[in-house]
């Protein structure tokens, strides 16, 4: 990542000088840049005006990386006030270059997950798989979509403590890339759904949450899919088809007894599957939806009858296989 | 005995699972229990004979398109058993896929196992009669082998038997004989059939029996005759041949293909008068062996030059004597080129009247080399030849290069020779200043054109405080009010935000929570000036739309399903201050909704 045009105010420029770079202009609204001034054409006053006006309207005066030495010898402007013009790319350059650098200093370090998910299962302690997805979160770019970076912003906040919520997006972040889901706008969908998928639990009387039986029978409880959309929809954020499918499917069942929409198999996303399961283990190994559980056995029973606890999904082989692989920690 | 295999696609009605559960005590039934349509697909691609039972109409449908190919034979039959008839024109649609039967619901048990029982045993009972005829033809086969053996014997052979491949021996079997009546000969058939004697699955035997052939289009009639040569030679071509051989026998003179080669001979020449150009050409081919390159390529130049001459008319005087210029520029330099050429290969080249013009040095030089040649032998002359040939096109090409290098105009033009050679006549090269401008504005427009790398937000929008209440309401379930504590912690945390909260009791609003730092009588005589305001207020509402006022209130009113549960008012320090933060107070306030709900706060 790297800024190839630098911005900055029409009164660096002095009137009748000629410059030996061009002077762009960008027009922020149109996303737009053309050619104001050629080089080696002298600045008259004319032309001043009428950069001051469009300044003024938004549009945002440019200089080509290539003609930085130029620019700062013929003008007199230094590197910092050019980079307090552009604070925002120039925090988001270093941020991405600080993401990088800390991604590659613990690039030697080595990582099995089943020790990591041993910790899990027997400790119920999250500490290293939590620190080695906030290590490879590092990797993912902050130019790409607007959704990753606010799942990375989101994270940077929300990994530092063993949130049930944060567990969810932990399994099923690694329980995605053991199915081989790689590309870095799946997977930061799949942290998304697992963090955003009971958003709407703050609609739910919180007397509900005492016991499972209470919030099954919550007629809130079975419309928190839709409700957690509804606050997804709040924010200016263009997410992704898929955030929005795995957050409405979390509850389905392949059989089609699950809610909101009693949708079956064949309609299920596996990001959706994905979730649920990640729910499941950590809800059940918590006790929160009834008796606890030990992880392994929570695992056992899903491979062997394929059916666990109140969330009654039965899972694809896909899925499953990635959990025989987990059980024999 | 065949096998009995026996499908039911789920899902499965009350009929079918008892037919199921009955089938199941038979232990010579094979019972197939499936789910997915791959599922079936695996199953019904394997089986030999199968009865497929279903008792749902999409699934059904849906089966049978998918694999009609395989279900569609007298092999395997579906039934769809259900409660109601179907439209007629629905039923005659999944008659064409495959169905067999559509039976009711209500159809018995008993009817239900006729219907296998006697589906299977018309198979089993073809089994048997297929199984007598192998019998017999393998007995009439041993009394055919029997003969065979004596007949060989009797003929004294030393390979005698079955395998005998003695080909004079081999009984032929009478044909008749297509040549006599026409020029064609049918083709015999060699599809090979052998692979039916090897162990096929059932899967193969099934595709093999159900193969489908589709001839492509092409005319069957030649692809299946072939042309009697012979036939064709004696009828019409070689007429004469006999004649030929006779004459020679008897020692005569060829007299009439002579005749012919003169009349021939005269045809030509009068070909030759018409066609003036043709005979040119003609008498260089004639002169084969003294075949020069060079010649050729002056004869392009020419074609060339007085293709410039035409051009050059057409163009105003000073622009015709600049690119004459240009040219003989061009041609002296070429000169130049191919002597110094010359004189690296160490050939005496006495530059005979070394004309500035080009034409007259190339026909000159011309003539010296095809002189010199004269005391060289031939295998020297040919190979200067083409040296000379390539070095005249390399130089020129360098020359222009050269010419290009000067120019600076990118690499484009170098590699596109012919177009670089068009555009130097034309006078395009020539790089006026107007033109070198124009280059470099057109630089910079397309620098303009390069994509900055996008800059998104890196922003949370506070969906970190969701994160946590969605952990702290397990644990908080019993104490609510904890939870409107954290409202106000994360209003605080963000925005320095206070916040108060009140929930409706009857007709009157009562306050549950207080985050503001204002105390004691200060806070009372601020709550009865501003109540009623609060109390009437039924959408969220900022005191001041622009963020402007300081402090900034906001109000917040609770309902579910139309009913007011109650509101709260937060006071921001002048941190709220675009439309973005407003919408992040909203989202946070928001948060508190689940606690009104909750009866036991008051």
């Amino acid at each position: 990542m790297k800024i190839a045009f630098y911005n900055y105010p029409v009164e660096v420029l002095n009137l009748d000088s000629r410059y030996s770079f061009a002077i762009y202009i960008y027009q922020t609204s149109q996303k737009n840049r053309v050619v104001y001034h050629y080089p080696n054409v002298s600045v008259t006053k004319e032309a001043l005006g009428e950069l001051e006006e469009y300044q003024a309207k938004g549009a945002k005066l440019q200089v080509y990386i290539d003609d930085i030495e130029s620019f700062f010898e013929e003008t007199g402007c230094d590197q910092a006030r050019l980079d307090a013009y552009n604070l925002e790319r120039v925090k988001m350059v270093n941020l991405y270059t600080q993401r990088k650098e800390s991604f590659n200093s613990k690039k030697e370090e080595s990582f099995i997950f089943k020790k990591c998910f041993k910790e899990v299962a027997l400790n119920k302690d999250y500490t290293f798989l939590r620190q080695r997805l906030s290590y490879e979160l590092l990797d993912f770019p902050v130019d790409q979509d607007p959704s990753i970076n606010f799942m990375l912003a989101l994270t940077d906040k929300v990994l530092m403590r063993d949130l049930s919520p944060v567990k969810c997006a932990v399994l099923a972040y690694f329980m995605a890339q053991e199915l081989g889901i790689k590309d870095y706008q799946s997977l930061s969908d799949i942290i998304l759904g697992a963090l955003f998928k009971d958003l709407s639990f703050c609609m739910i009387k919180p007397s509900s949450f005492n016991s499972w039986n209470s919030l099954a029978v919550d007629p809130t409880y079975k419309k928190h899919p839709f409700l957690s959309l509804y606050y997804l929809s709040k924010l200016d954020i263009p997410f992704s088809k898929d955030v929005k499918r795995f957050i409405m499917e979390h509850h389905e069942d392949s059989r089609g007894n699950g809610y909101p929409r009693g949708k079956s198999e064949d309609y299920i996303a596996l990001g959706s599957f994905i979730l649920n399961l990640s729910e499941q283990l950590v809800y059940i190994s918590e006790g929160k939806m009834g008796q606890e559980i030990e992880f392994e056995s929570i695992l056992r029973n899903i491979i062997s009858q394929n059916k666990l606890g109140e969330i009654n999904p039965h899972l694809p082989g896909s899925v499953l296989k990635a959990l025989e692989g987990w059980v024999n920690f | 005995m065949i096998e009995r295999n026996i499908i039911f696609i789920h899902p499965l009605s009350q009929r079918l699972k008892e037919l199921k559960d009955e089938l199941e005590k038979d232990e010579e039934n094979l019972i197939f229990e499936i789910d997915s349509l791959n599922e079936y697909g695996q199953v019904i691609g394997v089986l030999e004979h199968s009865i497929s039972f279903s008792s749902d109409l999409k699934k059904t449908r849906s089966y049978l398109e998918d694999y009609s190919q395989l279900v569609k034979n007298k092999e395997s039959k579906n039934i769809l058993i259900q409660e109601n008839m179907i439209a007629p024109h629905i039923f005659s649609k999944l008659q064409a896929l495959g169905l067999n039967e559509l039976l009711k619901e209500k159809t018995e048990l008993k009817s239900l196992m006729h219907k296998i029982d006697f589906f299977f045993k018309g198979f089993d009972k073809g089994q048997q009669n297929s199984m007598m005829q192998s019998m017999e033809i393998s007995s009439n086969k041993e009394d055919i082998d029997e003969n065979f053996t004596v007949k060989s014997h009797d003929q004294g052979q030393k390979d005698a038997g079955l395998f005998n491949f003695d080909k004079k021996k081999k009984k032929k079997i009478p044909s008749f004989d297509h040549s006599l009546f026409s020029n064609f000969i049918l083709k015999r058939n060699k599809t090979d059939l052998s692979f039916l004697d090897n162990p096929l699955s059932h899967y193969q035997r099934k595709a093999v029996a159900q193969f489908n052939p589709e001839l492509p289009m092409r005319d069957l009639k030649r692809a299946k005759f072939i042309p009697v040569e012979n036939e064709l030679k004696r009828k019409y071509g070689k007429l004469d041949l006999p004649l030929q051989d006779l004459n020679k026998k008897k020692g005569l003179k060829f007299e009439p293909v002579q005749r012919e080669a003169k009349k021939r001979g005269i045809f030509n020449e009068v070909k030759r008068e018409l066609k003036p150009k043709r005979k040119s050409f003609d008498s260089v081919d004639r002169e084969g062996k003294k075949w020069n390159p060079l010649e050729k390529v002056d004869r392009e130049r020419e074609k060339r030059g007085r293709f410039h001459e035409v051009k050059q008319e057409r163009k105003p005087r000073e622009k015709r004597e600049q690119e004459a210029r240009e040219l003989s520029h061009l041609k002296r330099s070429f000169e130049e080129v191919i002597a110094e050429v010359d004189k690296k290969k160490g050939i005496n080249l006495d530059k005979p009247n070394i004309d500035k013009e080009s034409r007259g040095f190339l026909e000159e030089s011309k003539g010296h080399l095809i002189g010199s040649l004269n005391q060289t032998d031939e295998k020297q002359r040919q190979r200067i030849e083409k040296e000379t040939f390539a070095d005249e096109i390399g130089d020129e090409y360098e020359l222009l290069l050269k010419y290009n290098k000067e120019k600076n105009l990118g690499p484009d033009t170098v590699l596109d020779y012919k177009k670089l050679k068009a555009e130097f006549k034309s006078g395009k090269l020539k790089a006026t200043k107007e033109l070198e401008e124009k280059i470099i504005k057109r630089s910079y427009d397309e620098i303009a054109k390069i994509q900055d790398s996008s800059l998104f937000d890196y922003s949370s929008m506070g969906l970190e405080y969701f994160v946590t209440y969605n952990d702290l309401i397990w644990s908080a379930s019993s104490e609510p009010l904890k939870l409107l504590k954290f409202v106000h912690f994360s209003l605080l945390k963000e925005f320095e935000g206070e916040i108060i909260f009140y929930k409706r009791n009857g007709q009157n609003y009562q306050n549950i929570y207080s985050g503001f730092r204002m105390a004691g009588e200060d806070f009372k005589i601020f709550e009865e000036k501003n109540r009623t305001r609060w109390d009437s207020c039924l959408l969220p509402s900022w005191q001041d739309e622009t963020f402007q006022s300081i402090p900034l209130e906001f109000i917040f009113p609770y309902f579910e399903e139309g009913e007011s549960l109650g509101y709260c008012v937060a006071r921001f320090p002048g941190t709220v201050k675009s439309h973005n933060d407003a919408q992040r107070v909203e989202l946070l306030v928001m948060m508190a909704k689940g606690v009104f709900l909750e009866d036991r706060l008051l």
